[in-house]
């Protein structure tokens, strides 16, 4: 399997679909969305070979976070860039955790998409 | 009604309810010691602790529904009572041998700044104990009045100086305690909004960045909608600049332990529940001074997105 894709960590249905289209219709790169740090898990050894890793902070009330979505990628030996994408306000606890955990990027959203491209276009293998 | 009109309230309140115990209370034990000088009646006591028993009782009948009115009337029906009874049997004690003249009235004057509602009310209390004293000097004997000790009884005057000048500083006192607890009260709904905005940004920022992104997929696959994706463009553009005018509250909040996790719709319907229920206090004259600004200066915008992208790197 390549390692020319995306993986992107979203719970928000409509934005995680619509992610994976466009990476997929502009770039003519594979896009994998999963929903939730369970089904980020359950991909496996799938997970760590994509390039880039975009994760949301927040993937819904008591649920496992983006962060630790993050963790549970470095600590499986995954080498690939991450980036987290957070609709949250800078000064939130899950933001700056994810400020603190390490060579993770953080953006807020909304981002223009040529951003996202560009984003997506900087890590292609 | 508002937090500094309850508190004030309170205060009358408590201090009238005070004044009535110290009266039922102080006439009783003056009467214990007055009662084996010859003639004292027992009536002007019987009639003042009764006075003060009865506001105390109605007083606490009308706890939930105190008001600085009725805390300063019932202070001064009080006072009335306790000086009617003093101007009696004064009288009695004058004559009846070795006495340090008018000390209940010193006493009651000292005791007014520490209860008295307010400050009218206080300075006329301190006022009748005062001349209530030196009137009655005047309807004495003259045999009684030669046998008073030196400076008698001018001293009460002293008294009642001092007195006033301590009401005035409680009082003052209370008016800052107010301030402060109102200005408080105003910080935590000023907090309480912009904790709501905060959480109307999150959750708006999603939905945004959709329709961004999907904009950018239909400007990829269908060239020809471009004045339409223009508009809708736009219309994102707008939202943005919103979004980034309401990042002005991010420090002006404190996350609190356990809010991270919240849904951002469950916590906007516990944040408008909230704002209703604080409504009836400072909360509304909260929005309605100090408005957010809905657009951000020219530049701001600009400025606010380039910051957006926070780089780190690893220690």
């Amino acid at each position: 399997m390549d390692n020319d894709f995306v993986l992107y960590v979203e719970d928000d249905d409509d934005l995680r679909k619509v992610v994976v289209e466009l990476v997929t219709a502009v770039l003519e790169r594979r896009c994998v969305g999963v929903g939730s740090y369970e089904e980020l898990v359950a991909l496996g050894d799938q997970a760590f070979r994509s390039g880039l890793a975009i994760l949301d902070i927040n993937l819904g009330a008591n649920r496992r976070s983006g962060i630790d979505a993050y963790a549970w990628l470095r600590n499986k030996g995954y080498r690939g860039r991450i980036v987290f994408l957070t609709g949250h306000a800078s000064m939130h606890p899950l933001v700056v955790e994810a400020q603190r955990v390490g060579d993770a990027e953080i953006f807020s959203k909304p981002i223009e998409s040529d951003r996202l491209l560009s984003i997506v276009e900087g890590t292609r293998a | 009604m508002t937090l500094s009109h309850d508190l004030a309230a309170r205060h009358a309140w408590r201090g009238a309810v005070v004044a009535a115990a110290l009266n039922a209370a102080g006439m009783s034990v003056d009467y214990l010691l007055a009662r084996n000088l010859p003639a004292m009646p027992i009536y002007p006591y019987v009639i003042s602790v009764l006075v003060g028993i009865g506001l105390l009782v109605f007083l606490l009948i009308r706890r939930r529904r105190a008001t600085v009115r009725l805390g300063s009337v019932a202070f001064l029906i009080n006072t009335t009572a306790m000086l009617i009874a003093l101007w009696i049997t004064s009288g009695y004690w004058a004559a009846g041998g070795p006495w340090t003249p008018f000390q209940a009235n010193k006493l009651g004057a000292l005791a007014v700044p520490m209860l008295a509602p307010q400050l009218g009310v206080g300075l006329a209390s301190i006022a009748g104990f005062a001349a209530m004293a030196v009137a009655k000097f005047y309807f004495l004997d003259p045999d009684i009045q030669r046998g008073f000790p030196i400076g008698e009884p001018w001293f009460v005057l002293i008294y009642a100086a001092f007195a006033g000048v301590l009401l005035v500083f409680r009082l003052r006192g209370l008016a800052l305690e107010r301030e402060v607890l109102r200005v408080q009260a105003e910080a935590a709904s000023a907090d309480h909004l912009a904790r709501t905005f905060l959480r109307l940004r999150d959750y708006t920022n999603t939905p945004i960045q959709t329709i961004a992104f999907t904009t950018g997929l239909l400007r990829a696959k269908q060239g020809d909608l471009k004045p339409l994706l223009d508009r809708l463009e736009r219309a994102v553009q707008k939202l943005t600049e919103l979004s980034d005018a309401l990042t002005r509250y991010e420090k002006a909040h404190n996350w609190g332990p356990g809010e991270e996790s919240l849904e951002p719709s469950a916590a906007l319907t516990v944040a408008s529940r909230g704002w209703r229920l604080r409504r009836p206090d400072t909360a509304a004259g909260i929005a309605s001074s100090s408005p957010p600004s809905a657009s951000p200066r020219p530049g701001q915008a600009a400025a606010s997105r380039t910051s957006r992208r926070r780089r780190m790197r690893a220690p």
